[in-house]
């Protein structure tokens, strides 16, 4: 009896990947970041588009249910503290400086959503070395604009990457290629806030998957108002009679998004209308500016071509600014009414959510 | 006909260097991925023990200390094939660099 009371007391809760299931999955929170993948060592979940999905025993070692962006166990305190940066804000984050900058490439202005900033500083890091891969969003070669993860490791797979997807994508998959496919020890994570929090997760939690958090060296994170499943964003244009094979490029200017078809704009709607379109997980999202990324870069709050750059922490500076000065970027002063109008856009969705 | 060119061989190997080091005094350096004694880095450890469970040799064996579990690495039926460093998802487990292990007491043999 005494022995058995000892044990109980021993006696740890561990959390399996049914908790995960439990605590997220089954109450519409899963983003499918797709980190809890890449955590599990014993290759026992899959990704589908519904949600991680178990496919084999769980051995309980934790590490999805802590490195998810998700999960109760995420600890803000813990996240805040990670950056080392002058400026606290509650709703953009606390940063080192924030400016407008646009690329001088040429091959990467043609594709570019915006100032294509992304894209330069990720063929910057691979041209110097800084990274061996980059983990991004690439297009389908089946599906017309349907996101697939992807591990970059050329510059041409970054130029095939360009460009803004509107559909959400389990980009950290692709981790688990990365770090034990191609076996690579540095790599860049570009991902919307839910991913850049899992990146972030895995560096700095001590219960999540500290290996891969090793092994990130740069979080390049991007502006996200919300996202929308492919099927559904099909679905909409089909019935606005637009065939989504033919769409050239999608975008969200002014309020409203705009479907392009060559260089003719054939659809614009102001976003409101698509709130029944976009994904349920993102109804609890209060974060806009990713406010755990190394980088952030978006196009709210700059003008035309240009992209807003928000410099977090050292590792950040350390890739923007050696991009300016390397002749990659051009940097401008962003516009007074520039933050005001990114701050005024941020709290909307801080406070709507 | 053979005979000169041995003579040649004997005496351009008498005036070289010896091919071999004087091991205990002279070391050769190691690989950058050699299997040495493990280095088990306590503060990253949750006690998961996937370790233990992968080891094909039985040789890992998870113990409570002070009351945390972690694990113990008995390097007498350890067979250096570091499937516990792969399958760590926090990277608790590295590869040390130590490869001289003969002890005369097994309780020296466990990595703590």
């Amino acid at each position: 009896m005494e022995a058995l009371r000892k044990a109980e007391e021993n006696f740890v809760v561990l959390k399996a990947f049914n908790d995960l299931v439990l605590d997220v999955v089954s109450k519409d929170l899963c983003t499918k970041c797709g980190m809890c993948v890449s955590s599990c060592q014993v290759h026992a979940i899959s990704m589908t588009d519904e949600g991680p999905k178990s496919v084999g025993p769980c051995r309980q070692c934790e590490a999805c249910y802590y490195g998810c962006p998700r999960s109760p166990a995420t600890s803000e305190e813990l996240l805040k503290a990670s950056l080392s940066s002058e400026k606290k804000d509650d709703i953009l984050g606390s940063y080192n400086k924030i400016v407008s900058a646009r690329t001088v490439l040429s091959e990467v202005k043609s594709v570019a959503q915006d100032g294509g900033v992304v894209t330069t500083l990720l063929i910057y890091a691979l041209e110097e070395g800084l990274i061996d891969g980059g983990i991004v969003a690439s297009k389908s070669t089946i599906e017309a604009w349907k996101p697939v993860p992807k591990v970059a490791l050329s510059i041409n797979d970054v130029l095939e990457a360009a460009g803004t997807k509107y559909s959400n994508c389990p980009s950290l998959v692709a981790l688990k290629d990365a770090l034990y496919g191609y076996d690579l020890s540095k790599v860049c994570v570009v991902g919307v806030p839910c991913q850049v929090t899992a990146a972030r997760n895995v560096k700095v939690q001590p219960k999540a998957a500290r290996k891969i958090g090793d092994k990130i060296a740069f979080i390049i994170g991007l502006f996200c108002m919300e996202s929308f499943p492919h099927v559904k964003l099909a679905q909409f244009l089909t019935s606005n009679g637009i065939d989504i094979a033919k769409v050239s490029k999608f975008d969200i200017k002014e309020g409203k998004f705009r479907v392009y078809m060559g260089d003719a704009e054939v659809l614009s709607v102001p976003i409101r209308n698509l709130k029944d379109y976009a994904n349920r997980f993102c109804e609890t999202c209060r974060d806009l500016t990713s406010w755990y990324a190394d980088v952030s870069v978006g196009a709210i709050g700059s003008g035309r071509d240009w992209s807003t750059v928000i410099v977090r922490s050292d590792e950040g500076a350390k890739l923007f600014d050696g991009a300016v000065q390397n002749g990659y970027l051009e940097v401008k002063d962003i516009e007074s009414d520039g933050i005001e109008s990114l701050r005024k856009i941020a709290k909307r969705k801080a406070s709507k959510n | 006909m053979r005979l000169p060119s041995l003579i040649r061989e004997v005496w351009a190997n008498l005036l070289k260097k010896p091919a071999t080091v004087k091991y205990p005094f002279e070391k050769l350096p190691l690989s950058k991925t050699y299997r040495g004694k493990h280095e088990l880095m306590r503060d990253r450890c949750v006690g998961c023990g996937l370790c233990a469970k992968i080891c094909p040799a039985f040789a890992i064996t998870m113990r409570s200390v002070y009351g945390k579990v972690s694990p113990e690495v008995d390097l007498a039926k350890c067979i250096f094939c570091y499937q516990c460093e792969d399958v760590c998802p926090r990277g608790a487990i590295k590869r040390g660099k130590e490869y001289e292990l003969a002890s005369w007491s097994r309780n020296e043999m466990i990595v703590r």
